[in-house]
């Protein structure tokens, strides 16, 4: 089992958006996916038209795989489920802080499910909180959205500077979202910050307005308008992001 | 979770139960789906003595894999043609896990195959998110051996979603309470699976007494004056009948008979190539060899006087006792019940490892590199063997995603491995030509030697070609991104595990 945390300390970037897509094609490749909304805005629910309410809340997840398998729903899509967001999900931290080893907690719950699924994408709240340092001793790798100004530049250092303090945190695959070929400012930081960080991935979500149609029709873009552009950019990057996390096709 | 299927009254459509069902809640009617699947199982059936169903299906938008044992429990994996033959051809996943700890690495057989339609109407919840799909199948069933289809009962299947089984449960209790309604102790394809013979060693067994058959009648045509294509029937169904020999548990009868099968394939192989080559010598006196008249007459009469030679070494393998015996052998084993193979619990067959395409890829890479018009073809010979066990694995299947990639690598061994075919064909020419060379030793006939000679260096001249061509081809096999990627696959896994 893999685990893909999209994460960002930035909101708006397009963490839920990669993530529903992402683990739409995963499962449309045929892996076992589960996509946990971990972001109590529940904008990854929203995609997959499940409403954003767990019973017994933070509560619910913790105590075993029974309690937490019976709460996973199934999309209407083959090989990917998903367990939703709810609004109690603002106390993770309160809810890991009471327990021991409070940074795996996460971990720990998610393992027996790897009996069941070969991919689980995590879409994140974001700020750098407890629950953003389960996530990073949870997942394999840290898909990061950055906008190419400046300021994302920034981000990622941070980022950087708080896994590098953790040790042996997961691969960063940080690849560049919204980008607005027009703007010289995008273009200018596409072209150095890959310098700096040879690990920013090859593929380019560019902004589309079709981002937005994710919103309305309630669906994975690849599922319902795959010849799109931005469909065909999250085919690609799905393609790189599987190589980077090394998945066997054959 | 129990299955839910139903049986409803006799014309029951998929708009009436849409109305029925539009009743208790919303509901979406979705256009009818063509039904082709093809069902497969371990050769003792034991996926389907698990209550477990494994569906080849082609879709509109291409082939998927499918798992399901029990309702809820279903996954599918897209896979293109032919059917799997074997778990260890499958990609990594959930799927090929479950499978591997259902027949270990065992091979499958085809054991029925479903045509038909099929509609659903979806229940969904104001969201439109679907909470439970119910839908009406109306199909037949074939055996693999092509007998008649066999009507099905028409089925309406409950199909929960994960999380709201409660209404799956309440939907079909409500469907079952109906009028000429009844719940039905199995399914679409466990109906097809039972009625069509049911257990895939059977069905296995019964295609091979079929091959028999079929082989037996082809042996009567055999006839080197006749149609060349008798033999090669005849062989085409030995190699059928001894991969699926190897399918069945190997008991000591049948690999007794699998060794027999061996020499009846050595025996006529030599015919069949004599078949091969002397149509390709006639057309080569024919169409570039400059000497003509008495010479070509010679060649051509003692060629045909070996061919003929090799032809009554068969009809003498064929009308011998060894043969019959080994028909009655292969019949024999055919009928007895042999111990079942081992299970995958408990069991002390060694598992096989999957066989690793990277790790033939590599072999074939050693094997290739610096190849030159001087090595010997026995050289060329053992990397067409590698070449072949490749494209066989490559064939078998690679996940959707990596569809493009996967025809991508099968293009670059086609032109590699049409080479060393042709390779191969010029080595036994060369064989052929050096008999006949000894043969004709101390005959005159005007320019005969001349004209051996001239085949000799036109076989040699082809053979450099080949050689030559080869040198090109390999460094674009050696470079195809496609292969490499399954280098870097490998190597990603090791690092990972
Ligand atoms: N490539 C894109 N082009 C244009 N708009 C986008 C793109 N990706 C996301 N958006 C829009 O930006 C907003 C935030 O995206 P979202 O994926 O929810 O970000 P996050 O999860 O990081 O907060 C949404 O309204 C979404 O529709
Ligand atoms: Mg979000």
């Amino acid at each position: 089992m893999t685990i893909i945390a999209a994460f960002s300390i930035k909101g708006g970037v397009g963490k839920s958006t990669a993530a529903a897509n992402l683990a739409y094609l995963a499962a449309r490749a045929g892996k076992a996916t589960l996509l946990f909304d971990l972001d109590p805005q529940g904008a990854a629910s929203y995609f997959f038209r499940i409403r954003p309410k767990v019973k017994g809340g933070v509560e619910g997840l913790l105590g075993g795989e029974q309690r937490l398998q019976k709460r996973i729903k199934g999309s209407d899509f083959e090989n990917l489920d998903l367990l939703p967001a709810d609004l109690s999900y603002r106390h993770f931290d309160l809810a890991f802080d009471d327990m021991k080893k409070r940074r795996s907690r996460l971990r720990k719950m998610l393992s027996p499910l790897g009996a069941h699924y070969d991919f689980v994408f995590l879409d994140c709240p974001p700020n750098l909180t407890l629950l953003a340092e389960n996530v990073f001793r949870a997942a394999d790798a840290l898909l990061v959205p950055l906008i190419p100004t400046p300021l994302s530049v920034r981000t990622l250092e941070q980022l950087h500077a708080f896994l590098d303090e953790d040790g042996k945190g997961p691969k960063l695959l940080p690849f560049f979202s919204m980008v607005d070929a027009r703007k010289k400012l995008h273009r200018q930081v596409m072209d150095s910050l890959p310098r700096s960080f040879p690990e920013v991935l090859a593929t380019r979500i560019p902004y589309l307005v079709q981002a937005e149609w994710m919103a309305t029709q309630r669906a994975p873009i690849n599922s319902f308008a795959p010849r799109s552009r931005l469909a065909a950019a999250f085919e690609e990057l799905w393609a790189e992001v599987a190589a980077r996390c090394e998945v066997r096709w054959w | 979770m129990k299955p839910l299927e139903l049986i409803p009254p006799p014309g029951t459509s998929a708009d009436r139960l849409a109305d029925r069902l539009g009743a208790l809640g919303r509901v979406r009617l979705e256009a009818a789906r063509r039904i082709r699947s093809t069902l497969l199982d371990r050769a003792d059936g034991v996926l389907r003595e698990r209550g477990i169903t494994l569906e080849w299906q082609a879709t509109p938008e291409g082939h998927r894999l499918a798992w399901r044992d029990g309702p809820l429990n279903s996954v599918s994996i897209p896979l293109s043609a032919p059917p799997p033959r074997h778990v260890a051809h499958l990609p990594e996943g959930v799927l090929r896990r479950r499978l591997q700890h259902s027949v270990g690495h065992g091979d499958l057989v085809e054991v029925a195959s479903v045509r038909g339609s099929s509609r659903r109407v979806r229940l969904i919840d104001r969201e439109e998110k679907t909470l439970c799909s119910v839908s009406v199948e109306r199909a037949a069933a074939l055996s693999p051996n092509g007998a008649r289809p066999l009507r099905l009962e028409d089925r309406v299947r409950v199909v929960p979603v994960k999380g709201y089984e409660g209404l799956a449960r309440r939907i079909a209790a409500h469907l079952a309470e109906q009028p000429g309604w009844k719940a039905s102790p199995e399914g679409l394809y466990e109906e097809a699976a039972r009625r069509t013979g049911g257990d895939a060693r059977a069905r296995l067994k019964a295609r091979i007494s079929d091959l028999l058959r079929t082989m037996e009648h082809h042996r009567g045509a055999i006839d080197p004056r006749g149609d060349p294509e008798e033999l090669h029937d005849f062989r085409v169904c030995l190699r059928r009948i001894r991969t699926l020999f190897a399918q069945i548990e190997p008991s000591t009868a049948s690999s007794a008979v699998a060794l027999e099968l061996k020499w009846l394939g050595q025996v006529s192989g030599a015919a069949r190539d004599l078949d091969v080559q002397a149509e390709d010598l006639w057309r080569t006196l024919r169409e570039s060899c400059t000497h003509h008249g008495p010479a070509h007459a010679r060649i051509e009469e003692l060629i045909e006087e070996h061919r003929h030679e090799a032809h009554r070494g068969l009809a003498d393998a064929l009308a011998s006792r060894r043969y019959a015996r080994l028909l009655r052998a292969a019949r024999d084993a055919l009928r007895k019940e042999g111990p079942r193979p081992r299970g995958p619990d408990g069991d002390d067959a060694p598992a096989r490892p999957p066989l690793s395409a990277a790790k033939l890829y590599r072999k074939a890479l050693r094997q290739g590199r610096g190849l030159g018009p001087r090595d010997p073809d026995e050289r060329f010979h053992r990397l067409r063997k590698t070449l072949k066990k490749l494209r066989y694995l490559l064939e078998a299947g690679p996940a959707r995603e990596d569809a493009r990639r996967g025809d991508d690598a099968l293009k670059s061994l086609k032109g590699m491995q049409t080479i060393l075919g042709d390779l191969n064909d010029v080595s036994v020419q060369r064989e052929l030509l050096e008999w006949l060379r000894r043969e004709l030793e101390g005959e005159t006939p005007a320019g005969l030697h001349g004209c051996v000679d001239e085949l000799v260096a036109l076989a040699e001249e082809r053979r450099r070609a080949l050689k030559t061509d080869f040198a090109r081809h390999f460094g674009s096999l050696a470079s195809s991104a496609a292969l490499r990627s399954l280098l870097e696959a490998e190597r990603g896994s090791k690092a990972a595990s």
